[in-house]
């Protein structure tokens, strides 16, 4: 990007003629994708595209920001960020200097070099697969590679550039039967090159769910149910109002429930959570933020008690507190505070007993419309998707027009199990399952 | 050299058996209240293109910031398209007939957000933010602000010449109030196409939403289970959008012979009192525009007349495939994707009761405003209230905690059992598929009365 480079130090120095001091922050990304639909091969696509933002503090301490991907306006960043300055937010901080960064795995070039050829040789495979055992499926296959580089350089002296890639692969396999829609999927990403045991084991996977789902039972109603969520299920309903709470954003407005709780014990003590970017190829592998700020481990809940916000520079500052690396952005966007790679730490359950133990209780294993609550108070609540029933230790089948609601909280408090073996659900978390009990369960009679 | 001459001048020569290039450009506007402070202000420009090409069936599609090399990337996506055509069953390339249009098509304005300063929107949005902060127990504020201008020129191999300009303003604007680990937030989202005035007076609107959620920290948890609820018109719009809309999309069906089967016109699914609309040729409303991202002219599609499907909404490609009329709801968010099919205004039509008559012999009910969010998975949806009041004895009472929906196509509809004459608009959502949101929608219903519905607990 030495182009681009040229941009940047000129964008820089336009910059800090108008204001305080300035950073440039500079994208360029390129990807693939194969899908197929309805089993056949049905689309190869490339997105290219790059951009430059500019953030500026103005010398009465403001904040602007502009960005483009237009390079014939890039002429006009300067000029648009010091409009947007003149009422900006204050700015509580200045860019940070050089400093070391660990040294992280992100970028494998051999997913630049994977042929549409071959990712259509993966799609056709799978759908094989599927078909071989499920013929009426209908398979939507999407094979992705992605390059990211990035630069952010600034006027404090900092200048960072990193380079990521991405192999994904994700299935979805429906399956109609009168009224009835069965839908499952799975997929992973990584940061190298996948292995064929890494597709293998999403289409194990769906295989699985599949046959599971073939009968329909009724769900059991109440909120004493034992729950099992699965790794996929645990990401979709528990986790994301259990990380709103840790977002330094709800944290600086004091929106988070956790505000005057940091350092006490509020989960049970087998609870252990924490965002780890440093972890070679994952989606969110990195050394630094995207404001310069080296990245490192932050750990959410340690035995039960609960830990640190993630913070970048700006919410730091409103905290009283240092950033702690976590301020990331798209091209269009200011930082915010975002995690990369959410891990929960396994328990010492054998994976067959977190079925096996259960006499009757529910497994969640996809949610529809998961989010929609109140995130913030840790409240969940969505319909299953995929959902099982567990009868006598073994899965009795699929539950239909079934909703599970609850608070991240109070479950968390009510932990039966965690398994002790962890699956990576798509590229940015590596779970364990887990059952709790305290889970509302609500069902149509039918 | 102009955009047509260089959009026309790159698919001279294509080699595929359809080609089409977009060539676009944005500006927006973006603030961003949070708690007492403004917290972000963002102003963003992008410009870029897309190709796609069509051979034996097959799709190539690149999108690029630069559109000097749209030549070259007009022959990549052939390319693509050529070599992935090898691997399908060969059964052609099939569009509906969409005859050539060349016209410049101006941006639909009634009061432009581009001739008003950043000095004012700011100041409204502070001014509403101060309005929250005024009521006692709020712990904190949203309010977001946006505003964007799109022009895209769209050319095709088929002769198709279509520039078209949209202006958007949108806001989100909720309050939070907190109570020890308890934190509740109300509010409520708003958008217009070309219209700043969407944005003003709308200080009682404001002071609404904060005392609601200092409310709701008192309002009682509802129980999971299956009750009757009435809909206001804002929720029933989200509510016909996922319910029915997403089904009515015909790329569901198209390559799917089983769901095309279930979903066969004159299939019924409930009473004569069931009428759903959509079109992007209704007029001035944010899922409005003259051409959709295929070049095809904007249309009014009835979905459902009397409570039998009569209609679905299609792209070329999809109508081809069914033996139906091309509708012109493919569009594209940006020039990042391609056309997919979406809805554009989506509606339930009144019915001939009023409000008073849905409450009669209610005795155990749930009146659910204001939305939330809502999502569909084929039969399956689920969709979220921000309000939620009980109903005992034909009378609304005390506010309990917003609740979550979830139904089923082919049993929730046939529950509707009457439908008001007091329809009216939402244009605060967006609509998100295939990773393109959010998708500028309008929908809207009278208030509606569904018997057994699942509410999620609280």
């Amino acid at each position: 990007m030495a182009h681009a480079g040229d941009i940047s130090e000129q964008l820089l120095r336009s910059a800090t003629a108008v204001g305080k001091s300035a950073e440039v922050f500079t994208v360029e990304s390129e990807s693939r994708t194969v899908q197929f639909e309805a089993n056949q091969a049905k689309n190869v696509s490339t997105r290219q595209s790059s951009g430059h933002a500019l953030r500026l503090i103005s010398r009465d301490g403001r904040f602007g920001f502009a960005s483009t991907t237009d390079g014939s306006r890039v002429g006009e960043l300067v000029d648009r960020a010091s409009d947007t300055a003149e009422y900006g937010a204050e700015a509580l901080f200045d860019f940070p200097a050089q400093s070391s960064y660990p040294s992280v795995e992100s970028s494998d070039a051999r997913v630049s070099d994977i042929a549409p050829d071959e990712m259509l040789e993966v799609g056709s495979d799978i759908v094989a697969r599927v078909l071989a055992e499920f013929p009426d499926a209908l398979c939507d296959v999407h094979v992705t590679t992605v390059r990211h580089e990035q630069r952010i350089v600034n006027s404090t002296g900092a200048e960072v550039g990193s380079i990521g890639t991405q192999h994904g692969v994700s299935v979805g396999a429906e399956i109609i039967s009168g009224t009835d829609m069965l839908s499952v999927w799975d997929g992973i990403s990584s940061g190298a090159k996948l292995l064929d045991d890494d597709v293998d084991a999403v289409v194990e996977r769906l295989l699985v769910n599949l046959r599971n789902a073939q009968r329909i039972v009724s769900a059991p109603v109440g909120n004493d149910i034992p729950v099992v969520f699965t790794p996929p299920g645990f990401a979709g309903s528990l986790l994301p109002p259990l990380l709103s709470g840790f977002s330094g954003t709800n944290v600086a407005t004091g929106s988070s429930p956790l505000i005057d709780r940091w350092g006490q014990t509020a989960f049970d003590g087998r609870v252990t959570i924490y965002d780890d970017p440093l972890r070679p190829f994952t989606s969110g592998t990195r050394g630094t933020d995207d404001e310069g700020v080296a990245a490192r481990r932050i750990d959410f809940i340690t035995d039960g008690v609960i830990g640190s916000p993630i913070l970048d520079l700006q919410t730091a500052a409103k905290c009283d507190m240092e950033s702690n690396g976590c301020g990331l952005r798209g091209l269009s966007t200011t930082p915010s505070p975002s995690t990369s790679f959410v891990c929960m730490t396994p328990g010492d359950t054998e994976p067959e007993l977190m079925i096996g133990d259960v006499e009757r209780g529910i497994v969640v294993q996809q949610l529809l419309g998961a989010g929609q609550g109140n995130q913030l108070g840790g409240e969940f609540r969505a319909n299953l998707s995929l959902g099982f029933i567990i009868e006598s230790g073994e899965i009795a089948g699929r539950v239909k027009d079934t909703m599970i609601s609850g608070n991240v909280y109070d479950v968390l408090n009510r932990v039966e199990a965690i398994s002790s073996d962890t699956q990576r659900v798509w590229g940015s978390r590596e779970l364990p399952t887990i059952r709790c009990t305290g889970v509302e369960v609500a069902a149509a009679s039918g | 050299m102009d955009t047509r001459s260089i959009a026309t001048d790159a698919l001279s020569g294509h080699g595929a058996d359809y080609c089409e290039v977009r060539i676009e450009s944005t500006d927006s506007t973006r603030i961003t209240f949070r708690g007492k402070e403004l917290d972000d202000l963002n102003r963003t420009s992008a410009r870029g293109g897309a190709v796609r090409a069509c051979v034996n069936g097959a799709w190539g599609f690149a999108s690029f910031n630069d559109v000097a090399l749209v030549r070259e990337r007009v022959s990549d996506a052939v390319q693509m398209a050529r070599s992935l055509s090898s691997r399908r069953d060969a059964d052609g390339t099939r569009l509906a007939e969409v005859d050539p249009h060349v016209e410049v098509v101006p941006a639909h304005i009634v009061k432009d957000p581009r001739s008003v300063s950043l000095e004012d929107k700011i100041g409204l949005a502070s001014h509403y933010n101060d309005l929250i902060w005024s009521q006692p127990g709020i712990s904190s504020s949203d309010i977001i602000y946006g505003d964007n201008s799109r022009r895209v020129a769209f050319c095709n191999s088929e002769g198709t010449y279509v520039e078209q300009e949209v202006v958007h303003v949108i806001s989100r604007i909720s309050a939070q109030a907190r109570a020890g680990g308890d934190v509740q937030q109300a509010g409520f989202s708003i958008g217009a196409l070309g219209d700043y005035g969407v944005f003003e007076d709308l200080d009682g609107d404001v002071e609404d939403a904060a005392s609601r959620a200092v409310g709701l920290l008192s309002a009682a948890p509802l129980q999971g289970g299956q009750r009757t609820v009435i809909l206001d018109p804002i929720l029933a719009g989200v509510f016909v959008h996922e319910a029915f809309g997403h089904l009515s999309e015909a790329d569901n069906v198209y390559e799917n012979d089983k769901l095309r089967e279930l979903m066969y016109m004159g299939r019924r699914f409930g009473g004569p009192h069931l009428n759903f609309t959509d079109g992007g040729a209704m007029p001035g409303m944010r899922g409005s525009y003259k051409y959709d991202d295929e070049g095809t002219p904007s249309t009014i599609t009835p979905l459902v007349r009397e409570g039998e499907l009569v209609g679905r909404l299609h792209s070329r490609e999809t109508a081809a495939a069914t033996g139906e009329s091309p509708t012109g709801n493919a569009r594209a968010i940006s020039h990042l994707f391609p056309p997919i099919v979406r809805m554009t205004n989506t509606f339930i039509e009144n019915g001939d009761a009023q409000f008073d008559d849905l409450l009669e012999g209610v005795d155990d009910g749930v009146y659910v405003k204001n939305w939330y969010g809502g999502m569909t998975q084929h039969e399956m949806f689920t969709f979220s209230s921000g309000e939620a009041y009980m109903i005992r004895n034909g009378e609304v009472q005390e506010a309990v905690k917003p609740v979550m929906l979830s139904g089923n196509l082919f049993e929730t509809l046939e529950n509707i059992d009457a439908v008001a004459n007091d329809r009216a608009v939402n244009q605060g959502g967006g609509c998100g598929k295939g990773g393109q949101i959010p998708l500028p929608v309008a929908n809207g219903s009278p208030h509606i009365r569904i018997r057994n519905c699942l509410i999620s607990g609280a």
